[in-house]
């Protein structure tokens, strides 16, 4: 699995790139591991609910794309250390996965995508006879 | 939560080419300067503020809300502790990590005094928020101006 640098399509085509309104974009950080059966990817997206998230599987690409609202309280700001705002990686995938069975899910702020392997890729366990 | 700020290399005007070498050196050190570091804390905070209220939010995704312990003490010492594992059934090779684990604590030094018996934590999303309502005596206080 490597990970591929992509423009948002609001972005490509355009000559002159517009800037959305004060509108962050980050790279989630990401867990990968990988058993006999399946990958497994972990993502980081704070504050991000089960409808704002979109993960896409095409063309042998992962996209994950989360939508985050600012979030503000009270009336005066006094203090920000981190910034809030969308969330956007690709992955490009092996053909190993099998793209129809992929599942995401979403728990307190976590991301959690299985991609299983195709059958035909899996070791096989090959019996060994004794004399 | 610590995060990388996406910036799409390729899309974006020369000058803006230029500030991302400039950036890329930067963050990887190469020229020597230091690390442009937001906060060095974990985790960072957010905080903002009402007549009525402080409200403390930050991003904690993935850890468990029995992990996680907020405590107010002296009035504005506000200490955030507490434990992200990863989860346990998960078994195979790590191809990739950059998620960060482990046990962390962060002590908070509030601009005003607080209610520490009425303060609100909500834990939704991987995201805490806090509510702390300002102690009566750090509440601001309309003087009546009086005209002769």
């Amino acid at each position: 699995m490597s990970e591929k640098q992509s423009v948002p399509p609001a972005q490509s085509g355009a000559l002159v790139p517009v800037r959305p309104a004060v509108r962050l974009v980050f790279t989630p950080r990401v867990d990968i591991l990988h058993n006999e059966n399946e990958l497994v990817l972990l993502a980081d997206v704070p504050g991000v609910g089960p409808d704002d998230i979109d993960v896409r599987f095409e063309n042998g690409e992962l996209t994950i794309d989360g939508k985050c609202a600012p979030r503000a309280f009270g009336t005066r700001p006094l203090g920000e250390e981190y910034e809030v705002g969308d969330y956007h990686r690709v992955f490009t995938l092996s053909n190993h996965i099998d793209g129809d069975r992929i599942t995401a899910q979403l728990t307190q702020g976590v991301l959690t995508v299985r991609l299983p392997k195709r059958e035909a890729v899996k070791p096989k366990r090959v019996p060994v006879q004794g004399a | 939560m610590t995060m990388t700020r996406w910036t799409p290399f390729f899309s974006q005007t020369l000058s803006d080419f230029d500030r991302a070498m400039k950036q890329l050196f930067q963050e990887f050190r190469l020229n020597g300067a230091p690390r442009r570091v937001l906060s060095p804390s974990f985790p960072p905070v957010n905080l903002w503020e009402d007549d009525d209220n402080l409200y403390v939010e930050a991003e904690l995704p993935g850890v468990a809300p029995e992990n996680l312990v907020v405590q107010v003490t002296e009035g504005n010492q506000l200490t955030l502790e507490g434990d992200r594992q990863q989860a346990a059934q998960l078994e195979g090779t790590w191809l990739r990590q950059e998620r960060g684990f482990g046990k962390f604590s962060r002590l908070v030094e509030l601009p005003v005094a607080v209610d520490a018996d009425k303060v609100e934590a909500r834990f939704d999303r991987g995201v805490l928020a806090l509510k702390l309502p300002r102690a009566a005596s750090a509440k601001p206080r309309r003087i009546a101006v009086q005209a002769e």
